[in-house]
């Protein structure tokens, strides 16, 4: 069973390589949902979600109004894989 | 770890540019949450991300030319996004118990509606194509465009203006939605050729022929500007190739106008008649004259 380590904005903001202000605009443009988002307060999925947002728009030129789309797109595919799994 | 380049299917004199380009095409094709489940996709993305991370950027790539970078490779384990929705995600855990793949893309629109609805989004901007004449792009000129709107819209084009420049006109594009700003107007200029000129900065080029005689002995012709014909004086002894400047009768520039630059062409007849022929002749016998004596 993994243990859930949890992270400040500074703290994501250095593993993700990432200005504040940009995970930020991820939480503002609801990409991103925090953990505690009161505290914000971010857990290992907001990490690898916003590393994956990072990658596509920074490695694959996906412009801001698809980034939506896909994430939506991926919690889908997710979803039923974890079906298909279980 | 294998040599990054070797990863990235490179050659180590690879630039900057190849080794972005590489990197991306090797992640749109591995990137492990477009592959969900695929541990070689995972593996794989893992490695080239950890190659891309050694020579991805200029410092990076020194560093690792300069073998700075050995054999530390203790680098954070990322964990992909796919690993951590497996199980009790909150992400992928939304869509609930009646989800089925029939909801599937009616829910990727709803999702991606409610996006577009919730943010005030700027317009569109519209492109419009103006042709102008070359003289107009020369002077500069004000032109009328009627925009998708309706409405009209004055464009005021400056002197020297070239085919493909774009003029923005602020938020005149399509108009914005939930509060956001009207998107702009770009008017991307064409300008007709006109026969015979030809402008390169703030001057115009032409090409006048004169004949024979008109070089040798010099005297005044006619050439055409874009303001109509001027009288041009032609120094005796003139040859193809001499240029005279017309000042004035340029291109404008702000306040000033550039100059007109005209270059002569010596043109002889193509058939000259017998008699010509024996004129010149005799006219050589008592003025010699050799152009390649200096040789």
């Amino acid at each position: 069973m993994s243990v859930k380590i949890y992270f400040e904005l500074q703290e994501v903001a250095t593993i993700c390589t990432l200005p504040p202000e940009d995970i930020n605009y991820f939480v503002v443009m609801s990409w991103i949902e925090p953990h505690d988002p009161e505290e914000n307060i971010f857990d290992n999925e907001d990490i690898a979600r916003i590393q994956l947002i990072r990658d596509l728009r920074e490695n694959m030129g996906v412009n801001d109004e698809a980034i939506p789309v896909i994430l939506h797109l991926i919690d889908q595919l997710n979803f039923i894989h974890r079906g298909e799994n279980a | 770890m294998d040599n990054p380049y070797k990863t990235l299917g490179l050659a180590e004199d690879a630039t900057q540019a190849e080794i972005k380009k590489a990197y991306r095409n090797l992640a749109k094709l591995h990137h492990p949450d477009l592959n969900p489940g695929k541990k070689a996709s995972e593996d794989k993305f893992k490695e080239i991300s950890q190659a891309y991370e050694l020579i991805g950027t200029p410092e990076a790539k020194k560093k690792f030319d300069e073998g700075e970078v050995q054999k530390k490779q203790e680098q954070q384990q990322r964990e992909s996004f796919y690993r951590t929705q497996q199980g009790a995600g909150r992400y992928s855990q939304s869509f609930g118990d009646g989800f089925s793949e029939e909801d599937f893309f009616s829910n990727l629109f709803r999702s991606a509606q409610q996006q577009q609805e919730a943010t005030p989004r700027k317009g569109q901007d519209q492109i419009y194509d103006l042709s102008i004449s070359f003289k107009d792009a020369v002077l500069g000129v004000e032109k009328e465009l009627t925009l998708a709107n309706g409405k009209t819209l004055a464009v005021k084009i400056p002197g020297g203006i070239e085919t493909g420049k774009k003029l923005r006109f602020s938020q005149m594009g399509s108009p914005g939605s939930k509060g956001g700003p009207a998107g702009d107007a770009y008017v991307r200029i064409h300008v007709e050729a006109l026969s015979g000129f030809r402008s390169s900065g703030d001057t115009i080029e032409t090409e006048i022929p004169i004949s024979f005689y008109e070089g040798l002995l010099g005297g005044e012709i006619e050439a055409p500007t874009i303001d109509g014909n001027v009288l041009l004086t032609i120094p005796p002894g003139s040859s193809t190739g001499t240029r005279l400047r017309i000042k004035g009768k340029g291109v404008v520039n702000k306040a000033s106008r550039g100059d007109q630059i005209v270059t002569l062409k010596v043109l002889l007849p193509k058939k000259p008649s017998p008699e010509l022929q024996a004129a010149v002749k005799e006219c050589e016998k008592n003025f010699p004259f050799n152009p390649r004596e200096a040789l």
